[in-house]
């Protein structure tokens, strides 16, 4: 898995590519926190190059979530697959994050 | 290691440590004990004033050299005859004996039952399974092949014995279960006798191994496991017996300490309650296929898409439970939160999943066997039923998610053991199954007067809040559309196989952001297509179903009773199910009786 982190608008763009199980959630919680340590307020998860996520995964962007709860905070998830959109609609998380189509569509809508 | 007791509260043996051997004059054992898997066998090195022996060498280089360092120290000592007795001639319980040159160097005297010093004369690769591992290996110079077919008149007592065998032996019985006697042979040592008893089944050379107060087992009481049974050599109505016989061993000696051949020394009476239920596990095991290359392939196939789908319904229900959880902590019910969140084993599922994952991608890199995988898979797939308690989980999860994860775990088993997975054929009217599916992924939210009454229990209110929580409908903004040709819609299938197939068809046009799904129902002669279509807003770029998910999704539509043929364009995404009468179904399941 592969994680690359840009900064647009204050906003921390995460661009994911690979697999989130097991092994690799970790490494996205370590990064999700650094950028929250680091003072940054606003996430997006870019999940385009994301074809699987496990439940070690999804615990990974609840404590996410969880520690972007101020109401001025932003985080979101954009560019799902069909594997990852299924698995979120079906474990009812995309009533807890915004969901959106791409990443132009987040930093415009969000 | 996790240490075991007898009943008397004293040792059992200790691992890598010279220790005796109870209710012997003098005989010392060394053990190498290992966990348990495919790879190696354990080894137990027996030291007697005359002789040296090693049970079953193994399989890995580490050990060997272990245990030459340990022979070699031992025959500096005293110079010994080193006697090697192999339990059964499995490439896991011998290997090293080849490849390790500093163990070559010693004189080695081995034994080994007939069957198996004749497999290794004609270079026979079933039963050592090389051929099941894609490989041939080389073989090894019996000098006493025990239980042969030409001593089987030798008189009880009788001392035989043998050109290029330094040690007299003699037969005996033993009183087994239902007035048999067992037979045994008797390798006669100065202070000491080692019992061998004939226990074929799990392979046709197996044997036991008695001294003093120690039984050595081999792969007996794993006879039964999955993808161990039915394997080239494997004989039910044997492997009963032997069980009997061994049984009757532990009623009969004064064993106290029984020895496997992989894993933990068990006290004997651990040891005879295990083989009682091995014997039942045994005795279900009717018509097992044989485990050869061919089904390896297809059993590992069948597992790789079988461990996504598992994969998927797990990460589905722990996502519920995690975010049942998260929305509890968010309204103070951090209790509540805290039991429902492991209600599933706290991420093991998930590790195993992990596990199994990264094993299948090392091993298919490298070029291994089939088998590998499908022993792999089986071993995760055990583990996950272990964990997987549906009781648990009844109230707050869908029942259609939990049948499902149990389906797919006991279809694994029943496969691995060479059954087809079991299908329930009737003529079905298939109206009522495709709204239980839709309803199934549709389902309203708990009523507010089940809530509203709950409100003056506590306990009673937060478990309610948890369900109502838990219960996602995946298709809120989903509308659903029927069309129906001119019935009849009766089709020859497997009612809830194809609802459950039903139900993951929907759930992958969900997650294609259908925001419109057409069910048609069509009858054309005997067939009755179903087409299932979902058009919506997604841009189709990543549309198509991975291979290995679209080939478990046609071979769980077979089990059901159709065929299942899908398209994916930008935007629509289209499932279309061929069902029919008898016949189409008896050409999908030819084994299978059609009402």
């Amino acid at each position: 898995m592969e994680i690359t982190t840009n900064i647009q608008d204050g906003a921390a763009v995460v661009a994911v590519t690979g697999r989130i199980d097991t092994s690799t959630a970790p490494d996205l919680e370590r990064e999700l926190n650094r950028i929250i340590d680091s003072g940054t307020r606003k996430v997006l998860l870019n999940f385009r190059n994301v074809p699987y996520i496990s439940s070690g995964g999804l615990r990974v962007l609840l404590a996410t979530a969880k520690k972007l709860n101020d109401p001025s905070d932003r985080f979101g998830i954009s560019s799902l697959t069909p594997e990852v959109n299924k698995i979120m609609k079906l474990a009812g998380f995309t009533s807890i994050f915004k969901i959106f189509p791409d990443e132009g569509a987040a930093l415009a809508g969000w | 290691m996790r240490e075991q007791r007898l009943p008397d509260g004293s040792q059992l043996l200790t691992d890598r440590t010279w220790q005796d051997v109870p209710g012997c004059r003098d005989v010392r054992i060394y053990p190498y004990i290992r966990k348990i898997d495919t790879l190696s066998s354990n080894s137990y090195l027996l030291s007697l004033n005359d002789c040296l022996i090693l049970l079953d060498p193994g399989a890995l280089p580490e050990q060997m050299e272990h245990m030459v360092g340990v022979i070699r120290s031992a025959i500096a000592e005293k110079p010994r005859p080193l006697l090697a007795i192999i339990t059964h001639i499995h490439g896991d319980h011998w290997l090293q004996v080849l490849e390790n040159t500093d163990f070559r160097k010693f004189p080695v005297i081995y034994a080994v039952q007939e069957t198996g010093a004749l497999a290794f004369a004609n270079n026979d690769s079933r039963l050592t399974q090389a051929s099941l591992l894609g490989t041939r290996f080389g073989t090894i110079p019996v000098a006493l092949p025990l239980f042969p077919e030409s001593e089987l008149a030798c008189d009880d007592g009788a001392v035989v014995t043998r050109p290029g065998f330094p040690f007299r032996y003699s037969y005996g019985t033993t009183p087994a279960p239902g007035g048999r006697e067992i037979r045994c042979q008797n390798i006669l040592f100065d202070s000491d006798t080692l019992e061998c008893y004939h226990t074929p089944g799990h392979n046709p050379d197996c044997i036991c191994i008695r001294i003093g107060e120690i039984l050595f087992t081999g792969d007996l009481h794993f006879a039964a496991t999955t993808g161990i049974a039915g394997l080239a050599g494997w004989d039910q109505k044997k492997l009963i017996r032997s069980i009997e016989d061994i049984r009757g061993v532990l009623a009969a000696k004064p064993v106290r300490i029984c020895c496997p051949g992989h894993g933990r020394p068990l006290p004997a009476p651990t040891m005879a309650a295990t083989l009682e239920a091995l014997q039942r596990d045994v005795e279900s095991l009717e018509a097992i296929a044989e485990l050869n290359v061919a089904r390896a392939r297809q059993v590992a196939a069948y597992a790789e898409g079988l461990m996504t789908a598992l994969g998927e319904v797990f990460t589905i229900i722990e996502g519920r439970l995690y975010y049942v959880a998260y929305v509890l902590n968010e309204l103070e019910e951090s209790g509540e939160a805290d039991s429902v969140g492991k209600l599933l084993g706290s991420g093991m599922i998930d590790d195993l999943i992990g596990n199994f994952n990264a094993f299948r991608a090392e091993y298919q890199e490298a070029g291994k066997p089939d088998v590998y995988i499908m022993l792999k898979a089986g071993q995760v797939i055990a583990k996950m039923d272990h964990v997987f308690e549906r009781e648990d989980l009844d109230w707050i999860i869908d029942s259609y998610l939990l049948e499902r994860a149990e389906r797919l775990i006991s279809d694994y088993m029943r496969m691995a053991k060479g059954h087809r997975p079991p299908v329930i054929v009737g003529n079905t009217d298939l109206l009522p199954v495709v709204s239980g599916a839709v309803a199934a992924v549709n389902r309203p939210p708990l009523s507010d007067d089940e809530f509203f009454d709950a409100a003056d229990d506590p306990e009673q209110y937060r478990k309610l809040l948890a369900k109502r929580i838990a219960l996602v409908s995946p298709s809120a903004d989903v509308s659903f559309a029927f069309h129906e040709g001119p019935g009849p819609y009766q089709a020859s299938i497997d009612e809830d196989r194809m609802r459950g197939l039903l139900i993951m068809l929907l759930e992958e046009e969900i997650g294609r952001d259908a925001g419109t799904i057409t069910i048609a129902l069509e009858p054309e002669g005997e067939r009755l297509i179903l087409t299932m279509t979902g058009t919506g807003s997604s841009s189709g770029e990543n549309d198509a179903i991975l291979p290995l998910k679209l080939r478990f999704l046609e071979e769980e539509a077979t089990l059901a009773g159709g065929i299942l043929r899908s398209s994916f364009e930008p935007g629509t995404t289209t499932f279309s199910l061929e069902m029919g009468t008898g016949s189409l179904l008896s050409t999908l399941l030819p084994d299978t009786q059609i009402p």
